[in-house]
């Protein structure tokens, strides 16, 4: 996938709302980047996208690109993509959040989605601490890390993405980060033209609040960590386990073809309505 | 039963009744949560909507329903989701969420004993105020309430006739007593129902503002993946839909959500009154209390005792200027209400202290008697 | 070593040749934040941080067109231009 800008106008509502509002170094740009590179080389038409979001740092994303795009309450965004989805089938539905917008308020929201297959990609941008309101903790930040409501240490065990929607019945569910930019491209594309429930985990840096909180330096050394503490799937088989003690598996970790909602829920349409008319 | 019988007589229980209503509208999209007294209605649609290939869902919660059915809307379903007291609290950052972003939708709220768990099989009106500021920060309000179940039909439809006229979310607000029982319907026929078409804008791909300030404060709105491609945020917004703080951009937004409404009450304001000019003493009701009133009336007039009965059928917007003109010259208003005084408020507000206004609370789960009526007109007469 | 294409995802997809023609990259000072990401990781060295806190060009004819700075800038602010690069294996580059 070409990095041949100014492809990117293409997509980006540029003449309004740059340069955007993310600080500098945050990582959630590189990912709308990564999204808008998929979405370039899989040729979809603007007008057939619905971008949603909750609320959050991540949720910011819809305003700067030339979609439908919908910007709602804190953790709802795939309720209301669902409904998107299933008044208008059309549309391809794709939801960008933060780890606290999907996996605390909205988790309730995440699980259903994927029990039900739901035809809608999640994107979810994990900088483990919620940065809009500067830096709190989140069900994804490590145990130990410092935010500004855990000054002592984060005592709560935290949720692996991945794991959590894999085992709800997502279709797709892989983890990226944005050091390893080029992989990431690959996993949202392959996220986007699957169907059925599709999450794609994009680990990235928060510099201004995470790295700082935890003394992890500053953007360059955060990119450094995720260069140094993530392998991919294959490295993590056969690393020695002590050598993979630690690290971040990146990769594909689900990859079915179960029927998407959208689907079940026509069939279910032509069923009943062939049996009223006999 | 399939579809709409129209031009039949049936009994039919009001939640039924909102189901056909909704399907006579057109409906294109439910989302809900099972919740006694409302859930006939998910039930009833379940089984009607697939059929003609329209979408039903049920979430996995009452805010995952209301922000479901504003995604629904949003890319050009005509959307409507059912509930009662318990689920209605939980609806009310989407509700203020649809508001804000003028999205039109129909949410049915069941009223039930309260608060909290409360009485949810027996009747109550107390979520009044909660359906007019239930929602954090200003905002318009259109409630309507039935009080018999030919009235559930076509207020579901007159529901989703100013959802869409308005820009706005309509909330019908039968009480669990309109909701539970059953009556003899007849359907109009079909050509005799009118549906307001979803709006749809004129102009240009690139003319085209999602919130376009014109005379009546409403434009017509796109849909998602209709060609027009815009933004919706919660956030303050300009015309365009982009965040704004400025202030003159921040004062015409919150003026358009006010003034859509105040500049066209006539249109919104929907009363019933009986005799309510001869009258000194008038019973100022809503909902199921109205037919207790009707009987009081009845029993009062064979005792020669003359009452009135003012009834909103549109409790939001309160008709104030009617109520003033109307009411603020008799000697006594009786406002029966099934809970511990709430619209009471408005009447108190709207009339001078020459005239009496005389509560008369019910809170018990059960229906306020006509006989209960008649005697506490008895007594201030 | 570059990193190996991930399944689904085509070996052109993955990696870029050389142009034939001078790449030229660009930065928009505007929006460039100065956060040094793609100065850090640039393979080459072709970019560095100017006193203005704002990434520049400094050794454009070393550019070997990976196009990483533009994938890893949050800001939108690099492009690398001249016509679509022919896709085919890389010799090096690519995130180590």
């Amino acid at each position: 996938m070409p990095a041949r800008l100014p492809y990117a106008y293409k997509y980006l509502r540029a003449k309004k709302k740059f340069p955007h509002v993310w600080c500098p170094g945050c990582g959630i740009g590189i990912v709308m980047g990564s999204i808008i590179r998929a979405i370039d080389s899989l040729g979809w038409d603007l007008d057939d996208i619905l971008m949603v979001s909750g609320i959050g740092c991540t949720s910011r994303m819809p305003v700067y690109v030339d979609f439908n795009t919908l910007h709602t309450t804190h953790g709802r965004a795939l309720a209301f993509g669902t409904g998107a989805k299933m008044a208008n089938p059309k549309l391809k539905v794709l939801a960008v959040m933060g780890d606290g917008d999907s996996m605390a308020i909205g988790g309730n929201h995440i699980i259903h989605a994927a029990r039900r297959n739901m035809d809608i990609t999640a994107i979810i941008v994990n900088n483990n601490n919620y940065g809009m309101t500067g830096g709190q903790f989140s069900p994804t930040t490590p145990q130990g890390a410092k935010t500004s409501t855990t000054p002592y240490g984060m005592i709560e065990p935290d949720f692996d993405i991945c794991k959590l929607t894999a085992a709800a019945g997502a279709n797709f569910v892989a983890r990226g980060d944005v050091y390893h930019v080029v992989e990431l491209d690959g996993i949202i594309k392959k996220a986007l033209s699957g169907s059925g429930f599709r999450v794609v985990e994009a680990l990235a840096p928060c510099p201004t609040n995470f790295g700082r909180a935890n003394r992890q330096g500053d953007a360059v050394d955060m990119m450094k960590i995720l260069k140094n503490d993530t392998i991919s799937i294959a490295q993590s088989q056969k690393l020695p386990p002590e050598k993979a003690a630690g690290k971040i598996v990146r990769g594909i970790f689900e990859n079915r073809d179960e029927i998407g909602y959208t689907e079940r829920y026509q069939n279910l349409c032509d069923r009943v309505s062939s049996e009223v008319k006999k | 039963m399939s579809g709409v019988p129209w031009g039949e007589t049936k009994l039919v229980q009001g939640n039924e009744a909102v189901a056909l209503g909704a399907l006579a509208a057109g409906i294109d999209f439910f989302a809900g949560y099972p919740i006694t007294p409302s859930t006939e209605v998910a039930e009833i649609l379940a089984r009607e909507m697939p059929i003609i290939g329209k979408k039903w869902i049920q979430m996995e919660d009452e805010i995952a329903s209301i922000s479901a059915i504003i995604g629904g809307s949003l890319a050009g379903g005509r959307s409507m989701t059912a509930t009662s007291g318990p689920g209605f609290s939980l609806m009310q950052e989407g509700l203020g969420y649809a508001c804000m972003t003028e999205v039109p939708l129909v949410l049915v709220n069941v009223m039930r004993g309260g608060p909290s768990t409360g009485l949810p099989t027996q009747v109550a009106q107390g979520d009044v105020m909660q359906a007019r500021w239930g929602t954090h920060g200003d905002h318009p309000a259109i409630v309507l309430a039935p009080s018999d179940v030919k009235e559930c039909f076509e207020l579901t439809i007159k529901a989703f006739n100013l959802a869409e006229e308005f820009r706005t979310p309509v909330i019908l607000m039968p009480d669990e007593v309109i909701g539970h029982m059953r009556e003899k319907l007849t359907f109009p026929t079909q050509d005799e129902v009118c549906v307001t078409p979803p709006s749809a804008p004129d102009v240009p791909l690139e003319w085209y503002e999602h919130y376009h300030t014109s005379a009546t404060g409403v434009s017509p709105m796109a849909h998602f993946g209709s060609g027009y491609r815009f933004h919706v945020t919660g956030l303050t917004h300009d015309t365009h839909g982009f965040p704004t703080r400025k202030v003159d951009e921040v004062i015409s937004k919150m003026n358009r959500l006010k003034h859509k409404i105040t500049r066209r009450l006539d249109v919104l304001e929907n009363n019933i009154l009986h005799d309510v000019e001869e009258a000194k003493v008038v019973i100022f009701c809503y909902g199921s209390v109205y037919r207790s009133a009707l009987a009081a009336q009845e029993i009062l007039a064979k005792q020669g005792k003359k009452v009135g009965i003012f009834r909103p059928i549109t409790i939001w917007p309160f008709p104030d200027r009617t109520v003033k003109e109307k009411l603020d010259v008799k000697d006594v208003i009786l406002v029966p209400e099934l809970n511990q005084g709430q619209i009471i408020h408005e009447v108190e507000r709207l009339t001078s202290d020459s005239v009496r206004v005389v509560p008369l609370h019910r809170f018990d789960g059960y229906e306020i008697t006509p006989e209960q009526l008649v005697a506490a007109v008895l007594e201030v007469m | 070593m570059s990193e190996k294409p991930i399944k689904g995802q085509t070996k052109e997809e993955h990696c870029v040749t050389k142009l034939k023609k001078r790449p030229a990259v660009h930065i928009f000072p505007e929006w460039c934040k100065g956060c040094g990401i793609c100065v850090a990781f640039c393979p080459k060295k072709v970019l560095e941080m100017g006193k203005d806190q704002k990434a520049h060009v400094v050794y454009p004819e070393k550019c070997i067109e990976c196009a990483l700075c533009a994938r890893r800038c949050p800001e939108f602010a690099v492009y690398v231009s001249g016509e679509d690069i022919k896709e085919g294996k890389k010799k090096n580059g690519g995130e180590k």
